[in-house]
């Protein structure tokens, strides 16, 4: 089992009353809301908290890009990606992903991964997603056009990469004269291309066709066994390749205690915080129209009865919840990527608002007191700046 | 009132819903953003006076949403292609709202090939002060922008969000997106109004919320000869609230060439 460490840099001061004023965390929420001087020692204590996953073993330190919200500080994962660079040694910088379709020019994107590719020795791994339905309002683009941008994005990316410049890109979306990226990734052909995703059929048969790990966060693990079922069928019948664990991931938030009710209080807060002020998007922001398909759109409605299924006590009381002693959290990690068939464990070990010093201690509980025991890949050799 | 036929037309690659009825000079009804495969009272009342064409637009009322449609001069192209393949000699053009819009642009287009046109509540020019942004709000949070009277918009709500109700709905949301995401309007269009020939008859509804009177003012003047009536308590959707006096207008400034 490969273990990422997973950061979403919530902003932990979202105030308590802001659902009677405004109608979601994201879009709408006013950056006044937004301290900067606070901000700005947030951001050394994610850092360090990045930088102590590297440390401590963690296979990847992972970034991701949200716009305009209190959910996540990192409009720009690549700005958070280039600090790794300097900021670890070992771990791979996962970038997970940037909204290749966000872009106006998605060569902006294959130029500022290359250069950290680079930069990190070639340990760039290259998430792309389309962003959540909150971007296209906050950016003022076409959601009914997203998915076929990021195809094309993906096209002209990969293509950047690998084929030599310069060439022309003449597509539907994108026209461009002169595609030359320089500089090039280190990583042969490209570096690695997951696909995290909520689950829609069309991307899990897109992701499959390529064999692009796939990743669903914050789903529930029936419809993980559902949507990975789908990827693993389409793998073997349509692409003549067996799935293995190499192309899952799993996600759950992390927290440690070395007995389990006060794990449970401990994390009550967060959790809560994470559900109540970080995760507040009513359905039409969520899924703005033509986003995905009405297909797509009808299974969100049946699964998930078109919210996002997120209830903090729920998530608390779950058996398949990682919050508890190390014992506990150990066993149910090994049980739930077993039932979901993946070998890529991604952690929240940092949830809503909780404070610097509870962090780093879960970080340290779980290294010390978990990793050692679960069924890791034997030390490979590491990218050349190691 | 004779029976309201529903037909297929094929214009070029794509199949359009069209429904009409009456008899009389053609008119081509172009619907906004609701309301689309629907035959109102205002459509009624039309043809008692006219034969009504009303096309759906693409992504409307369950019809694909093509990947030809970037904007919404492929839209008026489109139903400029429908008015010939039907073989309608310059008919009366009505637009409601965003088929306001899409009338505009064909009047522009091809100012000989309309006889008449009435803009009502029409969106499309860019307006004084940014409209609201109706896709953010749950649907019953719109209502006051596009009603006067929010009890004439319940009765048309579905009686259950049932999933079928529910992405019908956001298909028809999807089309008008790709319209009117980010801009309602098509930045070159109000520099275009002086090339429409025709007489044209701008109609709100004097508590409009959505897009003030005063835009209509501003069309008035841009549009050589146009006249704005304002019809007073109704909102923006006044073919809903005020289906009679709406229709009453539009015969007395289009029902004038030969009757009959």
């Amino acid at each position: 089992m490969e273990i990422f460490f997973f950061h979403l840099m919530p902003w932990p001061h979202i105030p308590e009353d802001f659902k009677s004023r405004y109608r979601s965390s994201w879009v709408v929420l006013p950056n006044s809301c937004y301290d900067p001087v606070a901000g700005h020692r947030i951001y050394r204590e994610y850092l360090d908290q990045l930088a102590a996953a590297d440390e401590l073993g963690f296979d990847a330190v992972c970034v991701n890009e949200h716009h305009q919200n209190g959910y996540g500080t990192m409009p720009s994962p690549n700005v958070i990606a280039a600090i790794l660079c300097e900021r670890t040694r070992r771990a791979k910088i996962a970038i997970l992903g940037n909204g290749i379709c966000l872009r106006d020019n998605p060569l902006r994107v294959a130029e500022e991964v290359a250069m950290i590719d680079v930069i990190s020795g070639g340990r760039v791994i290259s998430g792309f997603v389309r962003g959540i339905g909150c971007e296209y309002y906050s950016l003022s683009l076409d959601p009914t056009v997203s998915r076929e941008r990021f195809y094309e994005a993906h096209d002209l990316i990969v293509k950047a990469w690998t084929e030599p410049g310069p060439f022309t890109w003449d597509g539907e979306h994108y026209q461009f004269r002169y595609v030359n990226v320089w500089p090039r990734p280190l990583q042969k052909p490209h570096p690695p291309i997951f696909c995290p995703s909520q689950g829609s059929s069309e991307t899990i048969a897109w992701a499959a066709a390529r064999r692009y790990p796939y990743i669903c966060t914050f789903t529930p693990m029936e419809l993980i066994v559902r949507y990975y079922d789908q990827y693993r069928d389409e793998a073997s019948t349509k692409h003549g390749y067996r799935a293995g664990p190499e192309c899952f991931g799993w996600t759950s938030m992390v927290y440690l205690a070395d007995d389990k009710k006060k794990a449970q209080a401990e994390a009550r807060p967060h959790v809560k915080y994470f559900a109540e002020r970080c995760l507040v998007i009513p359905p039409q922001m969520l899924m703005p129209p033509g986003y995905t398909t009405s297909k797509s759109l009808r299974g969100f409605i049946e699964a998930r009865g078109g919210g996002l299924m997120f209830d903090a006590e729920e998530t608390l009381a779950s058996d398949e919840t990682l919050i508890g002693t190390p014992e506990e959290v150990g066993e149910r990690l090994v049980r739930n990527m077993e039932r979901a068939g993946a070998g890529i464990f991604m952690g929240a070990f940092q949830v809503g608002d909780m404070p610097h010093a509870k962090v780093m201690r879960n970080i340290e509980l779980f290294a010390t007191k978990v990793m050692p025991y679960l069924p890791r890949p034997k030390p490979t050799e590491q990218a050349a700046s190691a | 009132m004779s029976d309201v036929r529903s037909t297929h037309v094929q214009v070029h690659d794509y199949e359009v819903l069209l429904q009409s009825a009456g008899s009389g000079p053609p008119l081509l009804l172009l619907h906004g953003a609701g309301g689309a495969g629907m035959w109102l009272e205002i459509h009624a009342r039309l043809a008692e006076h006219f034969t009504v064409f009303a096309p759906v637009q693409p992504g409307f009322a369950g019809t694909p949403l093509p990947t030809w449609v970037r904007g919404a001069d492929d839209v008026a192209l489109h139903t400029l292609d429908l008015v010939r393949v039907l073989g309608l000699d310059s008919p009366v053009l009505v637009g409601f709202s965003l088929g306001g819009w899409i009338a505009t642009e064909m009047a522009v287009l091809r100012p000989q090939s309309v006889e008449r046109l009435v803009l009502v509540a029409p969106i499309g020019v860019k307006t004084e002060q940014p409209l609201p942004d109706l896709f953010i709000m749950e649907p019953l949070e719109a209502v006051p922008y596009l009603f006067a009277d929010a009890s004439k918009a319940i009765a048309l709500m579905p009686a259950a969000a049932t999933p079928d109700v529910v992405v019908r709905m956001w298909e028809e949301q999807a089309a008008l997106a790709r319209l009117a995401w980010h801009r309602p309007y098509n930045p070159s269009l109000r520099r275009r109004l002086h090339m429409i020939e025709c007489p044209t008859l701008l109609v709100w509804g004097s508590e409009d919320r959505l897009v003030a009177p005063a835009h209509g003012e501003m069309l008035a003047r841009e549009i050589a000869g146009a006249r704005l009536e304002v019809i007073s308590g109704a909102g923006h959707a006044l073919a809903i609230e005020k289906p009679e006096e709406l229709a009453r207008r539009i015969v007395a400034f289009a029902g004038d060439r030969g009757e009959g």
